[in-house]
């Protein structure tokens, strides 16, 4: 295995980079002349040095160093390449920016208010961006699913409604290895890359469009990653690196400080959600309004599309809903442009809706779990779309859970003890353009060249196995190859909880191939699924805490993640999936907070920013309900991301049902526990 | 980071000598140097590493019970130490506690005690045994009291050309020791609140003698003197707690951050010094 900073290349070239201290403002002035003059500098570059367009995922919309105006704290204004890191890095402190500063708006409440001051003066205009003129100024997206006419009748005449707003903050994913790049651009123009990125075949275009050359040009080296979670899906230091390689003539390598990363990379999209839900005196669900309000950042081209960022809005714990409407506006702010993390926009959609649903459940008279029960839907329902999915498994899932529960008794001595539950339900892909060579070796072995990047979740232990399955082959007579984007025609890269359900269409292609193929040469296979019927999978959660009633501190003893499964394929994999999910759950509901308020990371180190450690991270348990419907012959479902998204509801129930302490904000830290315990009556 | 000389000194004397560089600066275990040289909010020209010398090693007890501690001493060996778990359980207890594993196999006992961030357990707890700090200099030696020692944040009073040499604990014949360190969020994270209590009991099982010091709630590690001045005399509970508490709250001066605002430091306190004295007294 060989990560991005382990790769050497003669006459390389270290790039630092000079960031913006100020949130939002002109730049009057940048002033090189020192940084250029220090031993081992190379060269010093601004906005006006660089032949690029803006970069995105989606819309292109961020500047590979800001030109006129800087919009966030952390913002490249100025790059260093010189012979060393410590060279460059030192130079980049020289650096002299003088700004004209400008009003700022730090929430996503401040932007989207009349009159605030805008972040980009013409948002519409970026190319393939997601709104126009019309939906108004500091808008990145505007989605909305649903009637809203139809939710406000419907409430009406609700015997309960549960109307309440919920919060959640701005976390970074976390993962261990920096974003980092290496670029190399030969006398042709070709481009080589090796990058923190787990989608290199689409990334090829957004670093090309950036940089007015042809995608194909661009070659993507394969690489391990050191962690992905969702935050290393965007171009971030590509476009730089490229172009600082095509101004110095020499391969340029960029390895972000943990702070930079944080203070400028792709962090999850705090949110503010108004969620009413309504029922009848039996608890069957009437109507339901999700409204939510997202912090983008100063940038939206760090995310795929607007409509990901409000997942868990069109599947809501794949409830029986008459009337739903869902509202998801995403503001441009002068804070880190925001991006997506493991099974973006869920956390927070779930911890609103699930918590509200036990809200709702108090004012019923129903256990929580009765009220869930009652409204999942059942096979041959439609959902609120009106989409009919394979299967439903929610009720036996919700069973499954409740039968394995068993409760603590170790809470601490005069510490109070509460069970609550979460719900989540969330779509397979069941479509994917992906691609694979079998390459019989000259042993007898056979090697699998796929395009997929192993970002540490062993995406290709499980490639080996579904074609040691199907080829009646033992594992370790079968080597997985990740290769160049030369190589292979297309892959979709990691994400979206796809990579085991796509591998598997893939494989089942290679497999058929391989049986079929008439002589011992290469099989390549290139598959353009455009998929079925929409499979799920629904997650349970159930937390148990203890919790201080004098400081407000919550102990999380265990959570129990109950899982709704097809065919696993690695049980060992798939088990650090749904632990490690949780794990990322608690460190959400409990712990994490980039702290952004004045526009500035409070958090910009990993002694502030506190991930949940060995310590910290409750006892999990799983119960995997077997005998689902996957997709494909290898009948697969979901896992990555199923069980992140409900952690923090069922923590915040049970938290309520220890103290009757209602936490709509979050992370659950125990000062606010605290004052709850005492704003009690 | 930038480049520094690194000088490894094999004895005092060396290392004495090594500090009159321009640009020195020691390092034990590097575990709070390293995080700043990281971020450059340090920029040394020579780092000299005191981490192993002999004349800072060694943990020991006097005839008179004074417990002699060597500024090298690493946490995990304060930890581990089975003559301390004898003779002052409540530091293995407290060093066993800091950081992880990896943070305690390098990080010094002088280290810890110099680095004057007022979130650190070490100070709090050596506070309220009223320990000494032994300090020599090119110039001589001298001792000092650890009260007096801090003066705000990241300031202590140790002169350009001087370095801990070790620290010395009073016997603890008859005193009860404890330290609670309330971390409500990661366990691998500063204090919220840190509370160090030592009494003195007597037969009669009154408080003869108290010491409550705190850590994180000031610029400086502190020793709440009145507060621990309320339970003289007294049993140590009831009114008498309450009061020790009250005062202790009202005596610090916290700052709002990530791991608690000023309110609600400053009421960690009252009930973490409650806690803190109890248990001190029914163990």
């Amino acid at each position: 295995m060989r990560y991005v900073n382990d790769v050497s290349l003669p006459g390389m070239t270290y790039v630092a980079v000079a960031r913006s201290s100020v949130p939002h403002a002109r730049i009057r002035s940048i002033d090189t002349s020192v940084a250029a003059s220090q031993p081992g500098v190379i060269g010093v570059f601004t906005a006006k040095d660089l032949q690029v367009s803006t970069y995105g995922r989606s819309v292109r919309d961020v500047s590979v160093l800001a030109d006129d105006k800087v919009r966030y704290v952390g913002e490249r204004v100025a790059a260093v390449v010189a012979e060393s890191r410590v060279a460059a890095e030192a130079a980049a402190e020289l650096v002299e920016v003088t700004y004209d500063e400008l009003p700022a708006v730090f929430t996503a409440e401040e932007a989207i208010a009349p009159g605030a001051p805008t972040v980009h003066d013409a948002p519409w205009a970026y190319p393939r961006a997601f709104i126009t003129e019309e939906q108004g100024q500091n808008r990145q997206s505007v989605v909305e699913e649903g009637s809203l006419e139809a939710v406000e009748e419907a409430l009406q005449k609700s015997a309960f409604v549960v109307d309440e707003t919920y919060t959640t903050s701005a976390i970074h994913q976390g993962y261990l290895e920096p974003q980092a790049c290496v670029a190399d651009v030969e006398p042709s123009g070709k481009v080589r890359l090796w990058l923190t990125n787990k989608s290199p075949y689409i990334l090829r275009s957004q670093i090309a469009d950036c940089l007015g050359i042809e995608a194909d040009s661009i070659e993507v080296q394969p690489i391990a990653l050191g962690g992905d979670f969702g935050g290393k899906g965007s171009p971030e230091e590509a476009p730089l690196c490229v172009a600082l390689a095509r101004l110095v003539g020499r391969p340029t390598k960029m390895v972000l400080r943990y702070t930079e990363d944080l203070l400028s990379t792709d962090a999850r999209h705090p949110a503010r959600i108004y969620v009413r839900i309504g029922c009848d005196t039996d608890g069957n669900i009437t109507a339901w309004s999700q409204d939510a309000l997202l912090d983008g950042g100063a940038y939206g081209g760090f995310k795929p599309a607007p409509t990901v960022s409000i997942h868990g809005a069109l599947e809501p714990g794949g409830y029986r809903i008459p009337a739903f409407y869902s509202r998801s506006v995403i503001a441009y702010t002068n804070t880190v442009p925001k991006g997506h993390m493991r099974a973006p926009g869920a956390p927070q959609a779930t911890f609103a809706t699930e918590s509200a649903m036990d809200e709702l459940a108090l004012k019923v008279g129903l256990e929580p779990a009765d009220l869930r029960y009652r409204n999942l839907l059942r096979t041959g329902e439609a959902d609120v779309n009106g989409r009919e999915w394979i299967e439903f498994r929610g009720q036996e899932t919700l069973d499954a859970a409740l039968a394995a529960l068993r409760i603590r008794e170790d809470a601490p001595a005069g510490w109070a003890s509460g069970v609550g539950i979460s719900v989540y339900s969330r779509t397979t892909p069941t479509s994917t353009s992906s691609s694979m060579r079998l390459v019989p070796m000259p042993d007898g072995r056979l090697s699998c060249e796929i395009g997929v990047i192993e970002t540490g979740t062993g995406s290709h232990t499980v490639a080996r196995e579904l074609l040691a399955k199907g080829l009646a082959m033992l594992p370790e007579d079968i080597d997985v190859v990740q290769v160049s984007t030369d190589e292979l025609p297309t892959d979709p890269g990691a994400g979206g909880s796809r990579v085991t359900a796509s591998l598997a269409m893939v494989a089942d292609q290679a497999i058929k191939a391989w049986r079929a193929r008439l002589e011992d040469e290469p099989v390549l296979v290139v598959v353009d699924e455009k998929g079925g019927p929409p499979v799920g999978s629904y997650g349970v959660q159930i937390a148990q805490v203890a919790v201080d009633p004098e400081t407000g501190q919550v102990k999380v003893l265990e959570i129990l993640s109950t899982v709704d499964v097809a065919e696993i394929i690695n049980e060992k994999s798939h088990q650090m999936q749904i632990d490690g999910g949780a794990a990322m759950g608690f460190g959400y509901a409990c712990l994490e907070d980039l702290d952004e308020s004045d526009g500035q990371v409070w958090s910009a180190n990993l002694g502030d920013f506190k991930l949940p450690s060995s310590r910290d991270v409750p006892d999990f348990k799983t119960v995997l309900v077997r005998g689902g419907r996957g997709v494909g012959t290898a009948n697969v479902k979901n896992i990555g991301e199923t069980t992140t998204p409900p952690t923090a509801a069922a923590i915040a129930n049970a938290v309520a049902d220890a103290v009757g302490a209602r936490i709509r904000d979050l992370p659950i830290r125990a000062e606010r526990v605290l004052a709850l315990i005492e704003a009690a009556p | 980071m930038t480049t520094a000389e690194f000088v490894k000194p094999g004895t005092l004397d060396e290392a004495l000598a090594a500090m009159t560089r321009p640009g020195s600066m020691l390092l034990g275990g590097g575990t709070s140097i390293g995080i700043l040289l990281k971020n450059r909010l340090i920029e040394p020209q020579t780092l000299v590493w005191v981490g192993a010398l002999p004349e800072l090693s060694g943990i020991g007890i006097d005839g008179d019970g004074t417990i002699r501690i060597g500024a090298a001493a690493t946490l995990r060996e304060l930890a581990r130490s089975e003559l301390l778990a004898g003779a002052v359980p409540v530091l293995p207890d407290a060093a066993g506690r800091i950081g992880n594993p990896r943070v305690r196999a390098v990080a010094t006992l002088g280290g810890a005690l110099v680095h004057g961030d007022p979130r650190q357990d070490l100070p709090p707890v050596l506070l309220a045994l009223r320990a000494q700090v032994d300090i020599a200099a090119g110039s001589g030696t001298r001792t000092a009291g650890l009260d007096g020692f801090y003066h705000g944040f990241m300031e202590v009073a140790l002169g350009e050309d001087e370095l801990i040499t070790g620290v010395a604990v009073p016997a603890r014949t008859a005193w009860r020791d404890r330290y609670s360190r309330f971390t409500p969020g990661s366990e691998d994270d500063f204090p919220t609140v840190g509370v160090a209590v030592s009494l003195r009991v007597g037969d009669a099982g009154l408080v003869e003698d108290a010491e409550i010091a705190l850590g994180g709630v000031d610029s400086r590690p502190i020793l709440a003197a009145e507060a621990a001045h309320s339970l003289i005399g007294t049993e140590g509970g009831g009114a008498a707690l309450e009061e020790a508490a009250r005062v202790a709250a009202a005596h610090c001066e916290p700052g709002d951050d990530a791991r608690g605002s000023a309110d609600y430091k400053r009421k960690m306190v009252g009930v973490w010094v409650r806690r803190t004295v109890a248990a001190c007294l029914s163990g």
